[in-house]
């Protein structure tokens, strides 16, 4: 640490050298950021959240078949590493014929993440609602269906904002990932920058610092999405 | 809509909640079942809404076999202790929901259905509050609410569990009488469970009391109260006080029943008094039987009161027991009474 401080003050022009990089690779990296990080993270969102209600259904339906395939799906996912998961996607499929691009890849490997990991919260969430609010519905003619769509959805996603924002500000970070599977997001870009002028230390603190922006401003979002849903909470 | 209950039994793991109940409910009834926490009267209640499932028995609507017919076939409306009223819905949305969920064939136009919602607002008498939040209701407003969703699905007969349970006693009181007014307006069958035997005593046409999963008598008010069949519904529907004779028999009367005198009168007995509290229009006095020693409780009103008091501790009245009640050997026998 005193060492690179002390290189950079002995040597006025390793400084300016410094801000010359720093400013001139925050193109390139909030480039990547607007071109792949952010993209992958609200496609495979949406994507995993889909997915991780179908499951949580799943769980929760009285189909036997359907309980046990969505069991197996969040136990695989949960139990292997993410970085293996996109891995297996980009690298080892092709052994067998299936080629798919790196983008592609990152958003089939990362929405199968969150599906596995969203459905237990969402589970948790529906199955929070007290058993009155299904009894009133079916006592004013409902379906099973219906009550879910009407009375018990809407409810459980008030329940799981705080914890899903959680999994979508890790994801946001998680897309780094994404990086070992040839996708040019954020921190790639940081990668390839440094490979040519070995300032590491200053290209990783940036993205660094980039991914903590993101993440800061969508945590705002985040409170205003809870304050807004919070309008007809029992308090 | 006519409800016949035929031999109904439901048991949750060991505990059997409903043994072998019969009851028949003609149309537009209004039934009160009444009876202590864990009689059986809710899971009755929820049987006939085709919340519980049967184990054994028949439940019939209008003579048409309904016992494993799904809720939303029903026609009932069910008022949930808690009002369960949809959080996430304005209480507009909560009242009309029933409406707008039904299949495209019978569901009404959206302009009739505001019709009927605000119709029902007014009904219920909170037609100012058709844009809040039930969050933002009272208790008895909820209430209210919970019925006209109830109501708006039309249902041919009305379930209330605890309906009044979870209000303040002035807030009760009003929506009991308020309640009485919908039931003679509308006229439809009304069922509900209560523990509270003034509610249903004041309330109800008729009484249904139960206990430990069986129904212990079916009557009117004026029966379940002066004619208990046996000690059970004696106990339960009034302030009572307990003799034991030599013989191990029980006597039984009611507190308002006890006449006090200042002096002795044919065969009354000396008593002196423990203490003495008024609650409100009434004076409710605890006294020590000087034959036998029991302790028992006499109730009057404040003008027989202002006859024969003040009384303090230690005072000496005479009692006499003109009313006693014996219910002979405390036989229990499943009652199979129909009305």
């Amino acid at each position: 640490m005193k060492m690179y401080l002390n290189s950079i003050i002995a040597d006025p022009e390793r400084l300016d050298r410094l801000v010359e990089i720093a400013q001139s690779s925050l193109l390139p990296m909030l480039e990547g950021a607007i071109l792949y990080t952010i993209p992958l993270t609200l496609i495979t969102f949406v994507l995993g959240l889909i997915l991780a209600v179908l499951t949580a259904l799943a769980r929760i339906s009285k189909i036997r078949i359907l309980q046990i395939i969505a069991r197996i799906y969040v136990s695989a996912i949960r139990g292997t590493p993410l970085l293996v998961q996109l891995f297996i996607i980009f690298y080892g499929l092709p052994t067998i014929g299936l080629t798919i691009d790196p983008f592609p890849s990152a958003i089939i490997g990362f929405s199968l993440n969150i599906g596995a990991y969203a459905s237990e919260v969402i589970r948790a969430a529906i199955l929070s609602i007290p058993k009155g609010q299904w009894e009133a519905g079916y006592s004013i003619g409902m379906s099973y269906t219906q009550a879910m769509r009407r009375i018990i959805l809407p409810q459980a996603s008030r329940v799981s904002v705080p914890p899903l924002s959680n999994t979508f500000i890790s994801l946001i970070k998680d897309t780094s990932l994404a990086s070992l599977i040839l996708v040019t997001e954020m921190f790639r870009r940081a990668q390839e920058i440094a490979a040519t002028n070995y300032e590491f230390l200053l290209l990783y603190s940036e993205a660094a610092i980039l991914y903590w922006i993101i993440c800061f401003i969508l945590s705002i979002g985040q409170g205003r999405l809870e304050a807004r849903l919070d309008r007809y909470t029992e308090k | 809509m006519g409800i016949t209950i035929e031999n109904v039994s439901k048991s949750f793991g060991e505990y059997l909640a409903i043994k072998d109940v019969q009851l028949e409910i003609p149309s537009g009834d209004f039934i009160a079942l009444l009876g202590p926490s864990g009689s059986g009267k809710t899971t009755l209640l929820r049987m006939i809404a085709g919340l519980e499932s049967l184990d054994s028995g028949k439940i019939h609507f209008n003579g048409v076999d309904y016992s494993n017919k799904p809720v939303k076939e029903r026609k009932v409306g069910f008022v949930f202790q808690h009002y369960a009223l949809f959080k996430h819905m304005t209480i507009f949305e909560n009242i009309a929901f029933g409406l707008k969920v039904r299949p495209f064939k019978i569901r009404p136009s959206k302009q009739e259905i505001k019709e009927r919602v605000y119709d029902l607002l007014k009904f219920v008498q909170l037609e100012h509050l058709a844009e809040r939040y039930p969050s933002q209701l009272s208790g008895g407003q909820k209430q209210r609410i919970a019925l006209a969703r109830a109501l708006a699905v039309e249902p041919e007969v009305l379930l209330l569990d605890e309906p009044f349970g979870a209000l303040d006693a002035k807030v009760r009181q009003e929506l009991r009488h308020w309640l009485r007014e919908i039931h003679e307006k509308l006229n439809i069958t009304t069922i509900f469970v209560t523990h509270d035997q003034e509610e249903a005593l004041e309330m109800a046409d008729t009484i249904v009391v139960m206990n430990q999963g069986q129904i212990e008598q079916i009557g009117s008010p004026d029966q379940v109260y002066h004619h208990p069949v046996n000690a059970f519904v004696y106990r339960f529907l009034g302030r009572v006080n307990e003799f034991c004779d030599s013989d191990n028999e029980i006597s039984y009367i009611r507190p308002h029943e006890i006449a006090l005198k200042k002096s002795a009168q044919g065969n009354s007995v000396p008593a002196k008094v423990l203490h003495v509290h008024s609650v409100g229009s009434l004076v409710r006095i605890q006294l020590n039987r000087l034959d036998t020693n029991a302790l028992f409780e006499a109730e009057i009103n404040t003008e027989k009161y202002q006859e024969i008091g003040p009384l303090k501790k230690g005072d000496l009245l005479y009692a006499s027991f003109s009313n006693l009640v014996v219910f002979g050997n405390e036989q229990k026998e499943p009652l199979t009474a129909i009305l």
